[in-house]
């Protein structure tokens, strides 16, 4: 997992696949940015070819606090599998 | 889990998928809110097949019904949406059937898929299990 800052925003690009074993460091590092202050995020999915609902979790926990703090969380880079499951579990 | 053995069954890899899927939330829903390692717990998955559906068991002991895990209000704004309950969601949702009863003091969480028989070559039931 690396993240890069670049003019204020932080760039967050997660490796591998997100299940149940590997949700636990995900939630971790997403939410040690957002108390790091970080309230304008990119989480870009080009690595990760599967999340389960054990990583959707944390990014409904992350859209909630960064919503809160005024600040915006923006999605990219899903491939159709994580973006199929993102949609069902998100139809907001 | 269930990946190559659904594959090597001649299942189209569409189904595997949304099998595999489901058998990994049901699983992780068991091993996080139901499983408890200091009881020396065992999870079993039976995975069977049959040219009218699919089914995958699971049993484990400690008493635990996913079935009962509030649905998640998937309408609700963002600041109103409570985190949890999805992969009970996705599991629902997804399969055609899902049912749990205790069965000689374990769980039994059942899903069936059912399926064209066009869509799985092989003709006589077959099962296999894992711990």
């Amino acid at each position: 997992m690396t993240d890069i800052n670049r003019d204020g925003v932080t760039i967050f690009e997660p490796r591998g696949p997100i299940d149940g074993t590997s949700a636990k460091p995900f939630a971790e590092r997403i939410s040690g940015l957002i108390n790091s202050g970080t309230h304008r995020g990119v989480i870009d999915f080009q690595h990760v070819r599967y999340v389960s609902s054990a990583g959707f979790r944390p990014l409904l926990v992350a859209a909630k606090l960064i919503d809160a703090a005024g600040g915006r969380l923006v999605l990219c880079g899903l491939s159709p599998r994580p973006l199929r499951l993102l949609e069902f579990h998100f139809q907001h | 889990m269930g990946r190559a053995l659904w594959l090597g069954w001649g299942l189209p890899p569409k189904l595997v998928e949304t099998l595999n899927v489901v058998l990994d939330e049901a699983l992780n829903n068991i091993i996080s809110y139901g499983y408890r390692e200091a009881a020396n717990d065992e999870i079993v998955v039976y995975l069977a097949a049959t040219p009218g559906e699919i089914v995958a068991e699971i049993e484990d002991g400690v008493p635990f019904d996913p079935l009962k895990v509030p649905a998640p209000d998937l309408d609700a704004p963002l600041k109103d949406r409570k985190v949890g309950g999805l992969g009970v969601h996705c599991m629902r949702s997804l399969m055609d059937y899902v049912s749990h009863e205790r069965v000689a003091g374990r769980n039994r969480l059942r899903l069936t898929q059912k399926i064209h028989p066009a869509d799985i070559p092989m003709q006589p039931s077959r099962a296999t299990h894992w711990k």
